[in-house]
């Protein structure tokens, strides 16, 4: 009796496990890329959505950008400005591309929260989500659009910060710190 | 006490008119002179305190010698070289009385201003890199922006999801 317990418990363990495997199996794999491909490959993402099988396909893109941002800030191909604001545009698309049941939803907390403070940050305006409202969707539009440009501005103007900063830091470091007394 | 008789204060009355009446004539004849006048008396002291303190503020008040020759100078402004980071880096005695930075706190600045560097750290051998081109992403940018690409996308994940 005792072996067969310990038998079941196994076999249950195994299918969990399978189980789960099988869940992050389907997770996509990212290329690694620079700034410039993956805001290209973003702007990719609307492209064919109308035809059939295009939902699908955006959502299956759009699980590749993310995975290539990834790849691509652990490689050192962007860094961690660009990598943080990359990653909150995919939340925001992702957001957006949830299916949700009316009302009773968890995601509708994150949602609720995340879109306005977008909204807010880029153009600086106050965002509601009323599914119904036309000028809401054409403000978190245009929020979105802001944030491709930011991001594209910030790519071009890499090397001229990073001068500046270099200039800055020459001049006006304050003096360090004395070394430890032993 | 009884009450006098309607008389007897009619008596009274008349020898009170008639001393009013003395009374009167006496002060209209009298020489004006005479009358003895009110004089307000004033603390001395209180008066040479007063004269003091006044030539006190109108000397306090007035320019001073040197101030009226000078001319009118505008206000130093204060600046950056003003603080004392920077005036003890002016000065040569205090530089080299400045402490020496710490090894390990000039290795972390290194490690800082490396990481400004323009070029990305080099991936490993075997990784390869996509690389986008600026121009071609700015114009794939400018289309979508232009065509309306990004609100016909909610509008239609919005339609979706109402439907769910």
């Amino acid at each position: 009796m005792k072996r067969l317990s310990i038998v079941v418990c196994l076999v249950l363990l195994l299918g969990c496990f399978s189980f789960a495997e099988g869940e992050g199996g389907e997770a996509a794999t990212g290329k690694v890329k620079d700034g410039y491909a993956l805001l290209s490959d973003l702007t990719g993402v609307f492209s064919n959505i109308v035809q059939a099988g295009g939902i699908e396909t955006a959502k299956d893109r759009l699980e590749v950008i993310i995975a290539s941002n990834g790849a691509s800030f652990a490689a050192g191909q962007i860094d961690p400005i660009f990598y943080h604001r990359m990653r909150r545009l995919l939340l925001i698309f992702k957001l957006i591309m949830l299916p949700m049941k009316k009302g009773n939803d968890v995601w509708e907390i994150v949602i609720q929260h995340e879109l306005p403070a977008f909204a807010y940050d880029t153009l600086g305006k106050a965002w509601t989500w009323d599914p119904k409202d036309r000028g809401g969707i054409e403000l978190m539009a245009s929020a979105i659009e802001e944030e491709f440009v930011n991001l594209w501005i910030y790519l071009d103007t890499l090397p001229k910060r990073a001068e500046l900063k270099q200039k800055f830091h020459r001049s006006m470091l304050p003096p360090p710190p004395a070394p430890a007394k032993k | 006490m009884e009450p006098l008789p309607d008389e007897e204060w009619a008596v009274i009355r008349r020898l009170i008119e008639r001393d009013r009446a003395a009374g009167l004539a006496r002060l209209e004849a009298a020489p004006r002179e005479t009358l003895p006048r009110v004089r307000k008396r004033f603390p001395l002291g209180l008066a040479a305190a007063t004269a003091v303190l006044a030539v006190l503020a109108l000397w306090a008040l007035l320019p001073k010698p040197d101030a009226r020759s000078a001319p009118a100078a505008e206000p130093r402004r204060l600046t950056m070289a003003d603080l004392p980071l920077f005036q003890a880096a002016e000065d040569p005695a205090a530089e080299e009385a400045m402490p020496t930075p710490d090894p390990a706190w000039k290795k972390s600045l290194a490690n800082l201003l490396e990481n400004q560097q323009v070029a990305p750290p080099a991936p490993a051998p075997n990784t390869e890199v996509e690389r986008g081109d600026p121009h071609q992403t700015g114009e794939r940018i400018a289309r979508a922006i232009g065509e309306g690409e990004v609100g016909r996308f909610i509008r239609q994940f919005r339609q979706i999801n109402q439907e769910v």
